[in-house]
């Protein structure tokens, strides 16, 4: 009934219902003055007696219209006008209740755009949703990277995935003009940029060193931020040679301003993989089986689910093993994004949780609070009720006002 | 103004329901009509008449529609639809009970 009464309410415009109504009362009118000719009267005498017999037209008009129109949205506007004045009227009650209400938003707010960016935003490469992170688990023991030779291994021979690349972590200390600094850098494979899929600010990226790790190539990738804090921005900045732990290495691109580099990590600069050992003389991260934690990333084939490509992973793996005489490992497929890496999922999930827990806590004390604060002012405006009930307005007009405020 | 019987409010539809259960009418032949069959009684103002209408299409128990009428003018032609028949059927009952309820209180003193 309620439905049916709303749908043909909005079935014609407003307009077009006005436009019909007047029609008709002319029509009513016209048919009047024929009947009062039709009994000997003059036309003019018609008119008048026509004009009088009708009444009122505005007020008919008016009357009519007021079936079509919604009075109770004019309630309701009455309703917000009168909860804002009396918040206004009200400034302590409605300064705490705000306040109580902002802080529990607030914080709520803060903590999911924490909990976004990093558990729940891929980081910035093209197509991420076809960028998986392998991790393989050892003899039980915790979930890491690979070693720099399995991961190798798994590279040159995959079909499932268009590509894939990794990197070591390492500090650097870098001298340009008599300033110096440090950072955070990654030596990364040289198909890096290519297989991420990330374009470049200025310049280009590694060139090509067919395997050769005993010779890198003397190059620099800046990241974009590094390139304006040091750099200025400049692309004359391209082809510039500068000292990076020593060593004489040539700036050759700037990679894109969004890519902010592998999550968690946020590298300043890349240099070519083969690098870190020549940093760290005595370790040899890149030839040591052993050795865990590089970080690979791969792109998954078009066509190719994660499910093929791990299977495919896995079985590389075991070969690689069985060649080396190792103990299996059990692979698994991560998106890039830091709480879907199993190291840091265990402890960040701890922590928010806690974290969320806590929030909602403040959340519901500020809502109990407000609640509360309604509550007494309800109590408070007894009189006020009492004074609307006995100037005849009815309950269910009061009963409507209350959300209206609570909402307001 | 002459004066008329003041109708029982809601008696109007009722009126109006019943006369268009005859067949398609425009608001005048409603009126019209009304006061010829009361015996020129029913004096129908369109003040009243034309609210009427306008509730009964939002019910939705008549429709209406722009057809020429017999005097060759166009007029909005009203007519019951199938939820306005129930309604006209429910309103005689409500009313016959209505006016037995009254008789009897008139007529036990």
């Amino acid at each position: 009934m309620f439905w049916n009464r709303l749908f043909n309410k909005l079935k014609g415009t407003p307009a077009a219902n006005e436009q019909d109504l007047k029609d008709e009362l002319a029509f009513h009118h016209a048919m009047k003055e024929r009947e009062f000719t039709a009994q000997g009267m003059s036309l003019q005498d018609a008119q008048t007696a026509a004009r009088r017999a009708l009444g009122n037209v505005t007020l008919a008009r008016e009357d009519a219209r007021a079936e079509w129109s919604f009075a109770w949205l004019g309630d309701i506007g009455r309703d917000f006008r009168y909860a804002f004045r009396t918040l206004a009227a009200q400034p302590a009650f409605t300064i705490a209740a705000l306040l109580a209400l902002v802080l529990g938003i607030g914080v709520n707010t803060i903590l999911f755009n924490i909990y976004n960016a990093l558990a729940l935003t891929p980081w910035a490469v093209r197509d991420a949703a076809h960028v998986v992170k392998p991790v393989q688990q050892e003899d039980g023991g915790s979930w890491d990277g690979f070693s720099w030779p399995a991961y190798r291994y798994l590279r040159d021979h995959t079909t499932t995935l268009a590509g894939l690349t990794a990197f070591e972590q390492m500090p650097y200390r870098l001298v340009r003009n008599d300033q110096a600094w440090m950072g955070e850098a990654i030596a990364a494979d040289e198909n890096f940029f290519d297989v991420l899929g990330t374009g470049f600010a200025a310049g280009r990226g590694f060139t090509p060193s067919n395997g050769n790790l005993r010779d890198p190539a003397p190059e620099v990738v800046l990241q974009y931020d590094e390139w304006l804090r040091h750099f200025g921005g400049d692309r004359a900045v391209i082809g510039e040679w500068i000292e990076l732990n020593g060593q004489k290495l040539q700036i050759v691109g700037v990679a894109i301003e969004a890519f902010t580099g592998p999550v968690p990590v946020t590298p300043n600069v890349c240099l070519p993989a083969a690098w870190h050992d020549v940093f760290h003389p005595g370790t040899a991260n890149l030839s040591n089986p052993d050795n865990c934690c590089t970080k690979s990333f791969g792109r998954l084939r078009e066509s190719i689910v994660e499910s093929q490509a791990l299977a495919e992973l896995q079985t590389l793996s075991a070969q690689f093993n069985l060649e080396l005489k190792r103990k299996p490992s059990i692979l698994m497929l991560t998106p890039p994004t830091l709480l879907a890496d199993p190291r840091s999922r265990r402890e960040s999930s701890a922590a928010f949780l806690a974290a969320g827990v806590a929030s909602f806590l403040i959340l519901l004390l500020a809502c109990a609070n407000v609640a509360n604060l309604q509550l007494a002012r309800s109590v408070s405006r007894w009189r006020e009720f009492s004074v609307r009930v006995s100037l005849s307005a009815s309950v269910g007009r009061i009963l409507r006002q209350l959300p209206t405020e609570s909402f307001v | 103004m002459a004066q008329q019987p003041a109708l029982i409010p809601g008696i109007l539809d009722l009126l109006i329901l019943k006369t268009l259960a005859r067949g398609p009418l425009h608001g005048y032949g409603i009126a019209h009509f009304l006061l010829e069959t009361s015996g020129n009684i029913l004096e129908v103002g369109e003040g009243s008449l034309y609210p009427a209408l306008q509730r009964l299409l939002v019910n939705g128990w008549t429709d209406a529609e722009w057809k020429l009428s017999e005097t060759g003018r166009r007029a909005r032609f009203y007519k019951l639809t199938a939820a306005g028949r129930k309604r006209l059927k429910i309103e005689e009952q409500d009313f016959e009970r209505m006016v037995g309820v009254i008789r009897l209180v008139l007529r036990s003193l």
